[in-house]
């Protein structure tokens, strides 16, 4: 249970950078983003160890993990439109996901733990295929001086912070409240810190802040020899699998704070209208861009007024 | 009966359908031409034809315009993404044309961009022009859009584009901005390269005091900046001589000595003329005005304003199979 949920947690740290956590802390922090993710990772692990929040059956628990879905959702439809299916209706990208983690949910939460586990093995081939293969294309000129201050450093950890921890309390309930995942949020932290730098040391400053999915746009130089080239939209399956998981968990989560069960493939459609409904107005992708660590904080209090009595207990 | 269903309904969703094009249906571009004039966009796609090429020719107030324009000449759907080159003529917006692929996913990240004095390339059917400049350009990184999109955006150095006649390549462009500055020659290119730590480059030296000359190969270099009161260049390469004529014993240590010095004088020579040359032009090919900011945190003084001392070091490490 506790190596399970561990890697649900993988996952959960993750999932949100894409498309926009990744740009905004690099466009915050530029060349010290070592140094940021150090000190994000330890604002993380503080919050992680200060709050021993348990997720009540409240409807402010199920609308937070909408709002975290409805995120993630909203990333994932966009990238997929983006980069791969350019003529395909959003609202069709979003289908098969949901109805995915319909499935998945529909089962007994061992299986969510089981399907965690596989992706996280398909995830870590992907994720070390890139590493390996983008090394040679990371250059240290791109890490010279930009003028960015400490206050902007710490601005940026602590943007840092909210997207890495904040899905993880989610997930938390009477099973899973004492597991410690500090470990799993280090290495986690790790892997993220690796994609900031490759992203950065490969796209340079400026390309960074202006670009759309700079981590999927540094996998384009991913090949395997002359002869496999073009294998991004294979290698970016890792981002895929974050978002998807994050979305599958946060139903799982929901499911915990439902009566009924079944209203859980009441909720999941109608967040899928609600997410198509805001990728075909990109107002509401540039606000998804620009509030998200707002709308993440505010959640994290949120969360706390809702479970407060069970704050700062000691473990 | 619930599973069946959701696998069916995967199947469907997942195949992503609305973007299926068969085969047959796409003319894979390799190269396009682009030329402004008269406020009008012309392009001109190359494409491949079966074992031959051919092209399609459009023009439009806009880039959009111009490729919608060419899309519609042809029966079937131009395709991008295996695109070799484009070309541009020296009346083209570079900042346009890069903005312009940046933003459309539906192209590869790794064809070449140069510069073309001749707009009638594309008389020859047989020869795949895009394929020409994509083998030659193959092992310098540099000229694909990838990295000109990057040093575009994030300004730490000024662009380069090579020039291509339409046979062959004849120099190098050098831009200020978006603004073509000056050309650099092939004997120019060939010091350049060097300079920003590239290999595969010949140097030609004529020897001490006739007309008589070696070439070497550059196969490693590395080329180092130091910003001081002086900016420090010190450049070290290891090549192999590839073409002797002069009357230099090279069995012996003294002769291949002798001909590492006369490599090496006749280097820093150019370097130094190349460097006079960027400061007059006052454009930053070498990215020098980055170190400075990296080093003063503001660029009060240019790369322009300061003395450049040059260090030099050339071995030679291959001689062939003749021991001579």
């Amino acid at each position: 249970m506790k190596k399970d949920f561990n890697i649900l947690n993988y996952f959960n740290t993750r999932a949100l950078f894409m498309g926009v956590g990744l740009s905004r802390v690099l466009s915050t922090c530029h060349e010290h983003i070592i140094i940021t993710v150090f000190i994000g990772m330890l604002i993380g692990l503080f919050f992680l160890y200060l709050f021993r929040l348990e997720m009540k059956s409240s409807i402010i628990n199920i609308f937070l993990n909408c709002v975290i879905i409805i995120i993630a959702l909203v990333i994932l439809i966009n990238m997929i439109s983006t980069m791969y299916l350019t003529e395909m209706p959003k609202f069709m990208i979003g289908v098969p996901f949901i109805l995915l983690s319909l499935y998945l949910l529909s089962k007994k939460e061992i299986v969510l733990y089981r399907i965690g586990g596989i992706l996280l093995a398909i995830n870590l081939i992907c994720y070390f295929l890139s590493f390996l293969s983008l090394l040679k294309y990371v250059n240290l000129n791109n890490f010279h001086y930009t003028n960015t201050g400490i206050n902007k450093v710490l601005l940026a950890a602590f943007q840092y912070a909210i997207f890495s921890v904040t899905p993880t309390f989610f997930m938390r309930n009477k099973d899973t409240k004492d597991i410690s995942i500090y470990k799993m949020y280090i290495i986690s932290s790790i892997t993220m810190c690796v994609i900031f730098l490759f992203t950065y040391g490969i796209l340079g400053s400026t390309l960074t802040g202006i670009v759309r999915y700079p981590e999927y746009l540094i996998l384009k130089e991913v090949m395997i020899s002359e002869a496999v080239q073009n294998i991004e939209n294979i290698v970016s399956f890792m981002w895929i699998i974050d978002a998807f998981m994050i979305i599958s968990n946060c139903g799982n989560s929901i499911k915990h704070n439902l009566n009924n069960k079944n209203y859980i493939y009441i909720i999941f459609p109608v967040l899928l209208f609600i997410t198509s409904y805001m990728n075909n107005h990109y107002e509401y992708l540039l606000m998804v861009y620009h509030y998200t660590h707002f709308v993440l904080a505010g959640s994290l209090i949120l969360l706390w007024l809702a479970n407060r009595k069970l704050i700062f207990v000691k473990r | 009966m619930k599973k069946i269903l959701l696998i069916l309904i995967c199947i469907f969703a997942l195949t992503g359908c609305y973007n299926y094009y068969e085969l047959d249906e796409l003319d894979v571009a390799s190269s396009i031409l682009v030329e402004h004039n008269d406020g009008k966009y012309d392009v001109t796609v190359e494409v491949y034809d079966e074992k031959k090429t051919k092209t399609v020719k459009a023009s439009g107030k806009t880039l959009t315009e111009a490729f919608e324009n060419a899309d519609r000449k042809t029966a079937k759907n131009i395709y991008y993404r295996h695109l070799n080159a484009i070309l541009l003529t020296e009346d083209v917006d570079i900042k346009e044309v890069v903005y312009f692929f940046f933003r459309n996913p539906d192209t590869n990240d790794n064809f070449a961009f140069v510069y073309t004095t001749e707009t009638d390339i594309y008389t020859d059917k047989d020869k795949n022009i895009g394929e020409l400049i994509n083998n030659n350009l193959k092992q310098n990184e540099m000229f694909t859009f990838f990295e000109i999109m990057k040093n575009f955006t994030n300004k730490t150095r000024d662009l380069t584009f090579p020039i291509f006649d339409g046979k062959r390549f004849t120099g190098i462009k050098t831009l200020k901005g978006t603004k073509i500055i000056g050309t650099l020659d092939e004997k120019e290119d060939n010091i350049l390269m060097p300079l920003i730590n590239k290999t595969g480059t010949y140097l030609d030296t004529k020897c001490d005091d006739d007309e008589r000359h070696f070439v070497i190969k550059i196969d490693s270099v590395d080329t180092d900046y130091k910003v001081d009161k002086k900016i420090k260049v010190k450049v070290k390469i290891e090549a192999s001589l590839r073409e002797l004529t002069c009357d230099i014993d090279t069995s012996k240590v003294e002769g291949l000595k002798k001909l590492e010095k006369i490599a090496n004088d006749d280097f820093k020579d150019k370097v130094y003329s190349l460097i006079n040359k960027f400061k007059e032009d006052k454009t930053d090919t070498l990215g020098i005005n980055t170190l400075i900011n990296d080093k003063y945190h503001n660029l009060d003084k240019r790369f322009y304003d300061f003395d450049y001392e040059v260090e030099t070091e050339i071995s030679i490490y291959k001689k062939g199979l003749l021991l001579k």
